[in-house]
């Protein structure tokens, strides 16, 4: 009986370790996305972009927003602009490899698109920002990409 | 990583079927433990540690209830605790929380937690092997390349069906791999790709647009969007088990059937004999049967069967509105059993009125609020906002109504027999042509979907 207890203490103190170590790992908080959509068109409107719906998320880059807890998506404005920033909220991190795919998916089309006409856009393309922290999966392109990273990251990120 | 990807099914699949048929016997189950963690881990890393831990803890506690015989009803008590622990905390603390502070006006600070995927599906495959070896229905698995094996297999770890450690036992030490079952199991997993790629994803993008409108739809929106969800639902769920079943038998496993045509039901209780059936079994071998069963006072059966329905609804999430759902066929199912069973109603009217009380349920189901969920019941009622038939309704029907009736048509069990005899072999020459011509056509056109479809998630992963 007192291996039994002591196999019982042993699992017990094992599970401890594991849920400190699932716990207390670095992670973001879990915000609004509003609050990030707030401190991004805080100091300007976002450049050649706009507010945009499902549908154009579906279209773009072929996910359903009824999939996920939350996203912010400005797409660009005209037919000349690359400027995009989406962030998407995911229910659980199994959505991450399939968004990463779908952000890839877009990133590859839309430089095709511009591919030998459009150098700006092109630049703008191959300096894309996407990845993903936590529950947050983020796809950026513009000239201010780097800066709306850190604007959104200092929103979520949450010193454990 | 999910079956319908294209990692999936041009890089995993492939290499891992190709190792796992070149090793020797011996390694097989290595090969399976090490590919299902990789499988496992591509999309949740972090949380193989939790399901190590899942591993070690019931397999170190079998190993303790065999040596110490005496002792078994309190280490299985202590594991069943400690499962039902990692489970409760990752998938209902938020919810639990979120209801404390609702309910005293509390500000308690809620942890978002991240649910770790399969999580319900491989503590249940756990849970059943520890009540089972206390039984002693089998020996102890003393091997933990084997018993890992059996908790990590990647065909049914995410999603299903719900393996019970008794119907695999001996297949862990002998499993009989040959062409035609193979073959079997390729036309299986072909099967279930096309229902789920162009069945469950087609009808899910006709109840997303009624979905995105909430409240505001006419009857015929809401009716459209129902409709289209119970199909969804069902291709979206017997897509993954088919094809999960397909693949182990490509393994060499045989793995009970999660479904047997349910909107043919002629009863509620039929309709759960069909429906998830690992769940139902899983649930009434270790819920139902111990509290009692129908082997008791009517008062003491109705309670065992709300608190087994109520647990149902709580399993697939935490969220009321799945408290709802099951409570809700545990009413229908006690009506069943105490009334309508009584009265002699046809066959065709039993089975309407069983597939529409399904149907309501997949409203509950699949609204994220009580509100949703009233105001779209009452809007298939003739409670809508919009009238009978809006513009979007009549919009939505025209350019779904043949996806609807091929839904519909696969469904039912039309198909069935020829199915069966060809996957028999007892088909002519000719029929087995045209039937594997079919599949090889579904198949391109899945994968011609699946290339320009990015995001395809089974709706049962989050459960």
């Amino acid at each position: 009986m007192k291996k039994v207890l002591l196999a019982e203490a042993a699992a017990v103190l094992l599970l401890a370790a594991v849920m400190a170590l699932l716990l207390y790992r670095k992670t973001p908080a879990d915000i609004p996305l509003q609050d990030v959509r707030t401190a991004l068109t805080k100091n300007a409107p976002l450049p050649e972009m706009e507010p945009a719906s499902d549908m154009r998320l579906k279209r773009a880059f072929g996910l359903n927003a009824s999939d996920f807890p939350e996203y912010l998506y400005f797409a660009p404005d005209n037919t000349m602009s690359v400027n995009e920033i989406l962030i998407i909220k995911t229910a659980d991190e199994s959505q991450l490899q399939l968004i990463t795919e779908a952000f890839s998916k877009r990133l590859s089309v839309q430089k095709k698109n511009f591919d030998g006409y459009g150098t700006d856009q092109t630049e703008l393309l191959l300096h894309a920002k996407t990845g993903s922290d936590g529950m947050y999966a983020w796809f950026m392109v513009g000239k201010d990409a780097e800066n709306w990273l850190k604007t959104a990251k200092s929103i979520w990120e949450v010193k454990k | 990583m999910i079956f319908s990807s294209v990692t999936f099914l041009f890089l995993f699949l492939p290499f891992t079927l190709l190792l796992y048929y070149i090793v020797p016997k011996k390694l097989k189950n290595a090969v399976l433990l090490v590919t299902s963690l990789v499988f496992y881990a591509w999309g949740e890393p972090v949380y193989v540690v939790l399901m190590l831990y899942s591993i070690l803890l019931n397999y170190s506690m079998g190993l303790l209830m065999d040596r110490f015989p005496r002792a078994k009803k309190e280490i299985l008590g202590f594991t069943v605790a400690i499962n039902l622990l990692m489970l409760g905390f990752f998938k209902y603390y938020g919810f639990l929380m979120e209801n404390i502070n609702a309910v005293f006006h509390l500000n308690l600070p809620i942890r978002s937690l991240a649910l770790p995927i399969g999580i319900s599906f491989y503590t249940f495959q756990a849970l059943s092997y520890d009540i089972d070896l206390y039984r002693g229905k089998f020996p102890v698995q003393k091997n933990i390349v084997k018993f890992a094996a059996y908790i990590t297999m990647f065909p049914q770890l995410i999603a299903g069906p719900i393996v019970r450690y008794e119907d695999v036992e001996k297949q862990m030490d002998q499993r009989k791999l040959s062409m035609p079952r193979f073959g079997r199991g390729a036309v299986r997993f072909i099967i279930g790709l096309a229902k789920k790629v162009l069945l469950a994803n087609l009808t899910g993008a006709i109840f997303d647009q009624v979905h995105l409108a909430g409240a505001d739809i006419s009857t015929l929106s809401a009716w459209t969007g129902a409709l289209a969800y119970t199909f969804q639902i069902y291709f979206d769920f017997s897509g993954y088990s088919d094809m999960a079943i397909g693949l182990g038998d490509m393994l060499g496993f045989r793995f009970m059937e999660n479904f047997n045509y349910p909107y043919a039901a002629e009863s509620v209780t039929d309709f759960w004999r069909r429906w998830h059936i690992s769940l139902g079994t899983w649930f009434r071998e270790y819920v139902y049967i111990p509290l009692g069963g129908n082997r008791v006072k009517v008062l003491k059966h109705i309670r065992n069967i709300l608190i087994v329905w109520m647990l149902t609804g709580l399993w697939h999430g935490a969220s009321w509105n799945f408290v709802i759902w099951g409570l809700y066929y545990g009413l229908l199912l006690l009506l069943e059993k105490y009334v309508f069973l009584k009265w002699k109603i046809p066959t065709a009217v039993r089975r309407v009125f069983t597939l529409l009380f399904v149907i309501i349920g997949w409203v509950i189901f699949s609204s994220d609020t009580l509100p949703l969920i009233l105001t779209t019941i009452s809007a298939m009622f003739g409670f809508a906002k919009k009238g009978f038939a809006d513009g979007t309704a009549r919009y939505l029907l025209r350019s779904s109504w043949p996806i609807l009736l091929f839904a519909a048509f696969f469904s039912l069990p039309i198909l069935k027999k020829p199915l069966e005899k060809m996957k028999q072999g007892r088909a002519g020459v000719l029929y087995m042509c045209a039937g594997y011509i079919l599949l090889l056509l579904l198949l391109s056109v899945s994968i011609a979907f699946l290339v320009t479809e990015n995001y395809n998630p089974f709706l049962y992963f989050r459960f």
